[in-house]
């Protein structure tokens, strides 16, 4: 009995041991299963020569249904399906195809599912996703297709608009010059800027200050707001990185990399320049003289936005939809706090400076049609992804459906009372009748972004694209190859753990400025020179497309 | 085990083993049926997924198969060694995973023998509750609280201007980290940890300490004599098996608590990794890192199985 028991706990043993031995495999095992279906490469192109436009016009009539796998514009979670919501089913109709859509189950990890889902080899007709940086990978595999003949034919709105505008052109194409997606963009520098410096007007205005624009300004605010509130600046170390004040040095991030094109083109790393040093000197002086509060390492935007509700901050770098919840708590919480936006500082010459809103224009979301797309489903795939790109489906993806949430005043689309004046909301109403008030699909109107937000809201944006050049300095929509990628992602990794680690050693002192050159040697060693010329090649190969 | 060197022995004693076993089917099927389960279950989730593994070894990507990516050897466990953080990420795993054991693991056992020699059973069921309760919170909630009391005017440094200090955030002196991973570790686990060695205690032969009290032992003596001499075979069974979870730290509470300030002493192993793996889906090497750990944690678990069974003659195996 005693030999039994023991031989039983010793099989447990090895066991358990085994399974922790497999414990890392555990993505790999959805794809160990074997692909059921093999896909097969259609060559699309052969079967018609002319690829000349086809008179058309929506409704499609067709009694096919389109599958589509999305990772963004999921219905809202009142209703069970898609099938309930009305963004989706109007725009089944006004496009005439029925879409069979899935989403990522609400919650969970979409770039999982995803994952899961290529692995499984099972496609959709098609893909949305963030694949962009993979797409000469996915043409490869022949997880999706080339798309270069089909467009002119079955996508006349979206190649009119890549003929009139390089940067979605070059977004829609491999480095071989292959378009392989629709791209979605945004309508205007506006509606791409959302991060900036917000600050209590009514403590200004008691103060006697004026709103201030530049670094001797912001000294002076700091220090007047400690003395007469001991109120101090705060932040988070995301919504620091792209924007003030380091513009006004000329700097360009803080704790995390950024990558910038110089005034040459070179890619070069913010955190190297001589600029950033002097911007982050000014940082260690306001730190150690109590001006920055020492939560701003750890803090996120709530923890920001109670300090501001407990009035222990009168400043802030924060977001877009901050002003308004910054407002709305103060009134609930009886303040007289009146939280604007103001520009960006810019140094005393005046001259403009960098400030990030966020990526390019072109954002990530790409339509793709798949290789497991029937041959007579495909000009239904480019019909329906085309659609978003024709006027009226403009409309429909950042207005709904005329009449119910829009209505067309002087030629322009306003909300109705219904979306306006939502008892839900206008975030839940904007989710249930339309799509691109978040992750947009086609192109995000700027009219509809101004309309979902409150008067001050759409002031701090004005406020914030003053002084701002970022378009000349960002990187553009760039692909590695697979090789690129992997020593790419090793070495950033590498050179963001020591950036962060330094970046705020040097902003509470821990280690002096005067180190910097030291600081320039060790991201050289750490794979600097590398990882910029990765980037640089990329760059090149974007710009030649 | 097996390491028998005479060919002969070892294939008699592989006929007599399975001729003992089937023996033993026979005797005592119940319990095999009660084991299969869970045997089904390693296999199909433990066993079978180990073909995965291969992937360390390839260039893997989603929308290939495992047999359609190219062979690449060892070129993520190369990219691992060389990496200039390699040295410092196992440092920090060793030292937290280390601390963890020397001071983590002793306390449920004192817990457990503290919570024995409470008399009154209502107090003592009411504390064993008490200090279950943690267990059940969310690491996310957990680290969440310690986030807020620690902040500069959080409760910790409420706590500490009592004593005159002045207040910092908690989170971001590298000095602080290791108290506060593993003291709110201990304080989630402790009761939880404890349940083992209580019922161990409560297996254990009342007729000793009887015999030991007409001896003129006192408490102590019989805790230090009785209590803990039978608890050491579950103490060393446990032990080894933490062993063998040596560069498992609980790298999601890390995660959640670290910052870039103190990355010199809380980033390990699998939060570099995954901030690696975020940004791109490494998978392969990802696999890779962690291949590595569970060689290293193998090895841990045969090393301690090995010198304990040397020692104290307790053993997995």
């Amino acid at each position: 009995m005693m030999k039994c028991r023991h031989t039983i706990f010793m099989l447990l043993a090895v066991l358990f041991a085994a399974s922790s031995f497999t414990a890392c495999g555990e993505n790999s095992t959805s794809s160990s299963s074997e692909p059921s279906m093999t896909s097969s490469a259609q060559t699309e192109t052969s079967s018609d020569p002319s690829s000349a436009p086809v008179e058309f016009s929506y409704p499609m009539s067709t009694d096919q249904v389109l599958d589509i796998w999305s990772m963004y514009y999921a219905p809202h979670s009142s209703y069970t399906s898609y099938k309930e919501s009305p963004f989706h089913t109007y725009l089944a109709k006004a496009t005439g195809i029925e879409v069979n859509w899935t989403f990522p189950t609400a919650g969970s990890d979409g770039n999982a599912a995803l994952s899961t889902m290529l692995a499984s080899h099972q496609y959709p007709d098609v893909l949305i996703a963030d694949r962009s940086a993979s797409a000469t990978q996915d043409l490869e595999d022949e997880v999706i297709i080339d798309l270069t003949n089909l467009l002119p034919k079955y996508a006349p709105n979206y190649w009119a608009l890549i003929q009139s505008d390089p940067e979605i052109d070059n977004a829609s194409k491999t480095d071989d010059g292959i378009y392989y997606g629709f791209r979605a963009k945004r309508e205007s520098e506006w509606g791409n800027t959302f991060i900036g410096p917000i600050i209590r007007q009514d403590w200004l205005t008691e103060c006697g200050l004026e709103v201030p624009t530049t670094i001797e300004g912001w000294d002076k605010t700091l220090r007047t707001f400690k003395e007469k509130y001991n109120a101090t600046f705060v932040s988070t170390l995301g919504r620091m990185n792209g924007s003030a004040p380091a513009g006004a040095f000329g700097a360009y991030g803080f704790a995390n990399p950024v990558l910038f094109l110089d005034d040459s083109g070179r890619v070069q790393l913010g955190q190297a320049q001589p600029e950033w040093k002097d911007f982050m000197t000014q940082m260690n002086t306001w730190y150690k003289d109590g001006l920055i509060d020492p939560d701003m390492l750890t803090a996120d935007d709530n923890a920001v936005k109670s300090k501001a509700v407990n009035q222990t901050t009168g400043f802030v770098v924060l977001n877009l939809g901050s002003i308004d919840s910054l407002n709305s708590q103060a009134q609930d919480n009886g303040l007289t706090s009146d939280w604007v936006g103001i520009p960006n500082p810019v140094d005393a010459s005046g001259k403009a400076c960098w400030t990030h809103g966020n990526d390019n224009l072109v954002e990530y979301p790409t339509a793709s049609v798949c290789t497991t797309c029937e041959e007579d489903k495909i000009e239904m795939a480019l019909r329906w992804c085309d659609y978003a790109y024709s006027e009226e489906g403009f409309y429909t993806w950042n207005f709904g459906e005329e009449g119910v949430s829009y209505t067309m005043e002087d030629g322009k689309p306003v909300f109705t009372d219904m979306i306006l004046n939502s008892a839900d909301g206008i975030r839940a109403a904007l989710q249930q009748y339309t799509a691109n008030f978040g992750t947009y699909f086609g192109i995000q109107s700027e009219s509809m972004v101004r309309q979902r937000n409150s008067e001050k809201a759409c002031a701090a944006v004005d406020e914030w694209l003053k002084n701002s050049t970022w378009r000349d300095h960002n990187l553009p929509n760039f692909t590695f190859t697979t090789e690129e990628s992997d020593q790419a992602a090793a070495l950033k990794t590498a050179l963001s753990t020591h950036i962060s680690e330094t970046a705020l050693k040097f902003l509470t002192g821990e280690r002096s400025l005067d180190e910097f050159d030291a600081f320039v040697t060790e991201l050289k060693s750490l794979g600097l020179e590398e990882y910029c010329k990765l980037n640089q090649d990329a760059v090149d190969r974007y710009n030649n497309r | 085990m097996l390491m028998r060197s005479v060919g002969t022995v070892a294939a008699e004693e592989k006929r007599s083993l399975l001729s003992a076993l089937r023996k033993d089917v026979s005797k005592n099927y119940i319990r095999y049926l009660i084991i299969l389960p869970v045997l089904i279950y390693l296999l199909l989730f433990c066993y079978k997924p180990m073909y995965g593994i291969v992937i360390a070894f390839k260039q893997y990507r989603p929308t290939r198969t495992i047999a359609e990516s190219e062979w690449v050897g060892l070129k993520f466990f190369l990219q691992f060694f060389k990496d200039p953080y390699f040295f410092r990420l196992l440092r920090n795993t060793f030292s937290i995973s280390g601390l963890s054991i020397l001071f983590g693991f002793p306390a449920p056992i004192l817990f457990a023998l503290f919570l024995n020699e409470i008399s009154s059973t209502r107090f003592k069921r009411a504390v064993q509750t008490i200090s279950y309760l943690p267990h059940f919170i969310s690491i996310v909630i957990v680290c969440g609280l310690l986030n807020v009391y620690s902040a500069s005017d959080g409760l910790f440094n409420i706590i500490r201007s009592f004593f005159g200090l002045t207040p910092v955030n908690l989170l971001t002196q590298k000095k602080y980290f290791y108290p506060i991973y593993i003291l709110s570790g201990i304080w989630q686990e402790i009761g939880w940890s404890s349940i083992i060695y209580l019922a161990a205690i409560a297996g254990i032969d009342q007729e000793q300490y009887e015999a030991a009290r007409i001896d003129g032992a006192g408490r102590f003596c019989q805790m230090w004599n009785i209590t803990l001499p039978s608890l050491l075979p579950t103490i060393m069974t446990l032990f080894i098996l933490r062993m063998g979870n040596i560069l498992s730290v609980g790298s999601e509470k890390i995660l959640l608590l670290y910052q870039p300030t103190t990355y010199e002493v809380a980033d390990v192993i699998n939060t570099y990794v995954y901030r690696i793996g975020i940004e791109n889906s490494q998978y392969s090497f990802s696999t890779a890192v962690g291949l590595f750990n569970s060689v290293v944690n193998i090895t841990f678990l045969l090393l301690t199985n090995h010198l304990s069974k040397k020692m104290s003659s307790t053993s997995l195996f």
